[in-house]
């Protein structure tokens, strides 16, 4: 049976430093996803979960085991994640006044990653974030609320946005793919 | 009207992505394209679906990079605030000013009371709007205290404020005259004049994280004092020894001076009579006398005041307040609660707002018997998630059994609150009560 957060959060605070590889283990791969929708690119993605692990175990003595870690785990992130992204277009003002953003390159092969990972990159940050928390974690828009510090109709609204455009990005690039079959088969057909 | 079914489609198609019970043929009978729906439902299954995994090594250098204990050492926390080489002088003016605007601080506000403030995000869709404001308990339902920042790029007004631990009502008022609750706070109460406030219940325990991650300086407005600036009172000629009359009863009462100004002032400029306003207030200043809570009673007066009630609405639903703070007080003396009452005065809130809201007395004292021996703040959270639940429309009979459950497992103000959240949740969704209860517990 695998120890509750609640019980390894205990375990860290009483100095059994070991203990905090279990819950790095448990939540290495969403707090990862979380900084790379928020990021857009795999190595700050990577530096920011890695931020997020570090500044929970710094804090863990203020987590109120009442409250969901997860919870907090991913205010952690949201907050670390929009200070670097302030810095970002900071020091991008400074050295490279267009910037261009660069999603991050996936490294499967697989086209169904490609097209959701373009697209989702594509969507805004304002409504990216929120649609991942939504659909890929299952917060509440109350969470969500409290995690992104907006109100609950704005994240009710970013969340709609946000689906709308990723059904918007995911037909856009699947529109060429088909006419192209289409034009080398014989079969040009519009979808 | 193409315009509008359109986005009616909309609205239900995002209400079915989160989720809601609504039966297919129902949707389909509301125009809903269901290609559209399937699609996506097929891109967030994707999106769902979808696993990004860490680079391998991760989590030993994670660890590697762990300080040895989970809590910063003052040694730490100076070396990273401290420059290694230049600019050392930064820090140290910092550290200056900084310690002189603590010892001003202290100076100007010594006498502040409350020093727990809880931030909250508050905002409404008004893309079209002019202005929008907000009024509630916490300003004495004073306009013009507090504006609402917008609208942003997506039509939103919003505002950031931060408010002590309690129980608020509120609402937006829309270019100086419409007022709207907010369909997204905590719960919706009648305001006695046909339409509905907006719930805020802040607890002690609500925010518990570091706040250096959640604010920076400056971004919230605070509403620590809850008592806005007076105005002064002049009565006309007309009837002034008696306006004066009252004001000196007031003053005598022990009510602050300020707020009497200001409580008649508006009575007089909503046109109730000295006489009315006697009868209506005289009760309440023997209440006061006696060390009862009245701030609510005199908050409801203020609230008519701002939406214009006429002098006799304005004089029946302060009287209903009274009475169910007299009732309240009463029936918490009858099942033993004296001393919490004076102990804890939300307790005496909760049951009076309960009563007000026209939940069947016996129902109450039910509940507060079931709750001895539980310590304030759970019977208080309790009453209050009742009250909540019982907007919502709970059945009565499975809404007793919840908030006995509550009890009987003695679950603290937030989990209350997650408890009243899921059920709210659930009875949006259209599931059936008994089932509510039945899940709530797995």
């Amino acid at each position: 049976m695998h120890p509750t957060d609640t019980v390894l959060i205990e375990k860290c605070v009483n100095g059994e430093r070991d203990a905090f590889a279990l819950i790095v283990e448990r939540y290495q791969h969403r707090i990862y996803f979380m900084s790379l929708t928020r990021m857009r690119d795999r190595y700050e993605a990577e530096d920011l979960a890695q931020e997020t692990f570090i500044q929970a175990y710094r804090k863990l003595e203020t987590y109120d085991p009442q409250r969901s870690f997860k919870n907090w785990l991913f205010t952690i992130c949201a907050n670390l994640g929009k200070n670097r992204l302030r810095s970002r277009a900071r020091r991008r003002e400074v050295h490279n006044p267009n910037p261009q953003n660069s999603p991050a390159q996936p490294r499967g092969p697989e086209h169904c990653r490609i097209d959701l990972m373009r697209a989702l990159h594509n969507i805004p940050e304002k409504l990216r974030v929120p649609l991942f928390l939504k659909h890929v974690e299952g917060f509440s828009y109350k969470e969500i609320s409290s995690i992104l510090k907006i109100g609950t109709s704005a994240a009710k609204m970013r969340v709609k946005r946000g689906r709308d455009q990723l059904v918007e990005n995911l037909s856009e690039q699947k529109q060429p793919r088909l006419v192209n079959q289409g034009n080398s088969g014989n079969e040009a057909k519009r979808i | 009207m193409k315009r509008k079914e359109s986005e009616n489609q909309d609205k239900l198609l995002h209400h079915l992505l989160d989720g809601a019970n609504i039966e297919p043929e129902a949707s389909l009978s509301e125009g809903l394209d269901a290609d559209r729906l399937t699609l996506y439902r097929e891109s967030l299954k994707d999106l769902e679906n979808h696993e990004e995994r860490v680079p391998d090594g991760f989590a030993s250098r994670v660890m590697a990079a762990l300080p040895d204990k989970p809590r910063h050492t003052w040694g730490d926390k100076l070396k990273s605030f401290w420059p290694e080489r230049r600019f050392w002088a930064v820090p140290a003016i910092s550290g200056a000013l900084a310690m002189l605007m603590i010892m001003a601080g202290i100076t100007l506000f010594r006498s502040t009371p409350n020093t727990l403030l809880i931030p909250v995000v508050l905002d409404l869709y008004a893309p079209s709007a002019k202005q929008v404001e907000l009024v509630g308990t916490f300003s004495n339902w004073m306009p013009k205290a507090f504006r609402l920042k917008g609208p942003d790029a997506t039509g939103y007004w919003a505002i950031a404020v931060k408010l002590p631990p309690g129980r608020y009502e509120y609402a937006f008022m829309i270019n100086g005259s419409q007022i709207v609750p907010d369909d997204d706070g905590e719960g919706l109460r009648p305001d006695g004049f046909g339409h509905e406030n907006s719930l805020l219940l802040l607890k002690k325990d609500e925010w518990p994280f570091d706040q250096r991650y959640q604010f920076t300086a400056g971004e919230y407005l605070t509403i620590p004092g809850n008592e806005p600036k007076g105005q002064m009172f002049y009565p006309s000629n007309r009837n002034r020894e008696l306006w004066q009359a009252l004001l000196d009863r007031g003053i005598a009462a022990g009510v602050q001076k300020q707020t009497i100004e200001n409580l008649l002032s508006h009575l007089a400029s909503a046109n109730m009579s000295p006489d009315e306003a006697r009868n209506m207030l005289e009760p309440l200043f023997q209440d006061f006398q006696a060390g009862h809570p009245t701030r609510d009673i005199f908050l409801k007066i203020h609230e008519c005041i701002l939406k214009r009630a006429l002098p006799e609405t304005l004089k029946a639903i302060a009287e209903r307040r009274h009475e169910a703070f007299k009732n309240a007080r009463a029936m918490l003396v009858q099942t033993g609660y004296s001393t919490s009452m004076n102990t804890y005065p939300a307790l005496v809130n909760a049951t009076a707002f309960a009563l007000e809201s026209g939940q069947d007395p016996a129902f109450l004292r039910v509940i507060l018997s079931a709750g001895k021996g539980k310590s304030s703040e759970q019977i208080t959270a309790v009453i209050e998630a009742g009250e909540i639940l019982y907007y919502a429309g709970l059945e009565p009979e499975i809404l007793k059994a919840i908030m006995e459950d509550c009890l009987r497992r003695g679950l603290k103000g937030l989990q209350v609150e997650r408890v009243t959240e899921q059920v709210q949740e659930s009875i949006r969704k259209g599931t059936d009560h008994r089932t509510i209860r039945n899940k709530l517990w797995i």
